[in-house]
């Protein structure tokens, strides 16, 4: 009878483990697909109440971008003004920024290690909202930090690690379609690749033009240009990086080289030239295709903004409307457009 | 009698288990390359743009925000200061009410596919011996 009850409670209890289990195994991916609520993280809190939808009102004291700002040795030609339309279709003023596409106040690179046993740092990767130091050991790890055995970037007998070290194995592997060849490999290119810098002319408005409704997307133009002209550019969806088992390397700056746009930028670490606010502010650290101002992370006293739009975008007394980068973990700058774009050619 | 009755519960019951175990499994399987920046454009899966989301890196740190249109695909812009994992809610970083965060991942499934055979093991052999006792 003992035994009969005993055992009633194990398999009752077994039974609720691992109905318990599947169901929490389950819910994962429950909440992966749900519309309404958190999506792969548990809440631990209330669920935050919707951000609205940003509509900057333009303001007396709106700032508006200052040609000062820009490093002379970044550009081709002072910058200029010129009439221009925007992607919403507003007929204005705008200037025209000719840039070189090679930053003068830092250097390129390094971007990957040579060998598994190279215990410097040689660039960066990101990945989980974090950001990895490129050493040997990171590289002889993957397949583990992956959890995909697929990826060995390195030659079991000497411990070399396969580099895209000539401008043929660069431009075949900087690109989407990654030939077999290419395969798990660390990627990087240097500036004389890509004729030491490729040239951008950015049109941006004068004065902001708030879109009349909802933001505008992020697309292949960017985001913006750094105050020292290197181009600001949108995150690529991870699944094409990693379809080839290949790391697209980034210096220390947050940039890397493609055969298309040369030089530029996934990531605010903190390198190029930025111009610091009198109040206890973030600095200036570019300026985005809608003419707002793009201030860095967090304030001098390392506080994150808390009152962000979408775009990750706030207004001040000061600075009027303005936006915010995310941390350089996040392999972007900021989320969308709240003013009608000019262009980039 | 009774024993014998529960000696055939307990087969069906091995099925079930590895009828589970499979499905974990193979789910973990599917999830696996799965970490990763990755997590920023899964956590918007299915929902459409401006609709709130939230992911979390390898220390649990949890990242709210909106999803945002970037080049044609969905990825989740934080908007949020990121919830560190040792404050997000007490010391040690988990909420106590929820299932663990590992579970949401491909090495949570295998882990808790794990457990479930150990336990299934140790209650069979228990079985087994309560028989030969008998
Ligand atoms: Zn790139
Ligand atoms: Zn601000």
């Amino acid at each position: 009878m003992m035994w009969d009850n005993r055992f009633k409670n194990a398999a009752r209890g077994s039974l609720a483990c691992i109905l318990a289990a599947s169901l929490a195994s389950c819910g994962g991916d429950e909440a992966d697909s749900s519309d309404d609520s958190v999506t792969l993280v548990p809440s631990p809190t209330p669920t935050p109440t919707p951000t609205p939808t940003p509509t900057p009102t333009p303001t007396a004291n709106q700032e508006t971008l200052d040609p000062d700002n820009f490093i002379a040795a970044g550009l081709v030609s002072s910058i200029s003004t010129e009439s221009c339309t925007l992607s919403g279709g507003t007929f204005t003023t705008c200037y025209r920024i000719t840039t070189v596409g090679a930053p003068s106040d830092h250097d390129v690179g390094d971007f990957c290690p040579r060998n598994i046993s190279d215990g410097s740092v040689a660039g960066m990767w990101i990945e989980s909202g974090s950001v990895y130091d490129l050493t040997g050991a990171f590289i002889q790890n993957l397949a583990t930090f992956y959890s995909d055995s697929n990826w060995k970037l390195y030659d079991d007998g000497t411990g070399d690690i396969f580099v895209t070290d000539t401008q043929t194995a660069f431009e075949a592997a900087a690109q989407p379609n990654v030939p077999v060849d290419y395969y798990n490999h660390c990627v990087e290119g240097e500036m004389s690749y890509v004729g030491g810098g490729i040239s951008r002319t950015y049109l941006i408005p004068i004065t902001p033009v708030p879109l009349a409704s909802g933001t505008g997307s992020i697309g292949g133009s960017g985001v913006g240009v750094a105050l020292n002209g290197i181009s600001m550019d949108p995150p690529a969806p991870v699944d094409r990086i990693k379809a080839a088992y290949t790391i697209a390397a980034f210096d220390d700056c947050g940039g890397h080289i493609n055969p298309a746009e040369g030089y530029h930028y996934h990531a605010a670490t903190g390198c190029p030239t930025s111009v610091a606010s009198s109040d206890d502010h973030s600095a200036l650290i570019a300026y985005a295709l809608d003419g707002y101002s793009i201030y860095a992370l967090a304030t001098a006293s390392g506080v994150e903004p808390s009152d962000l739009d979408n775009c990750r975008g706030h207004s001040d007394d000061i600075r009027g409307y303005h936006y915010h980068v995310a941390g350089a973990g996040e392999n972007m700058f900021i989320g969308c457009f709240t003013g009608e774009q000019g262009s980039v050619s | 009698m009774r024993q014998n009755n529960v000696a055939k519960w307990a087969a069906p019951g091995w099925f079930l288990v590895v009828l589970l175990l499979a499905t974990l499994t193979s789910t973990a399987a599917a999830h696996e390359g799965g970490i990763g920046n990755e997590v920023m454009w899964r956590a918007c899966d299915s929902k459409q743009v401006n609709d709130q989301c939230s992911f979390q890196n390898h220390a649990h740190d949890i990242f709210r925000g909106s999803c945002q249109t970037m080049v044609d695909n969905m990825v989740c812009v934080r908007n949020q200061p990121i919830e560190h994992a040792a404050t997000a809610d007490g010391a040690t970083g988990h909420n106590e009410l929820e299932p663990p965060d590992e579970i949401a991942t491909g090495s949570g499934r295998l882990m808790a596919a794990l457990a479930i055979l150990i336990g299934a093991t140790i209650l069979a052999i228990w079985i087994r011996k309560r028989q030969h006792q008998k």
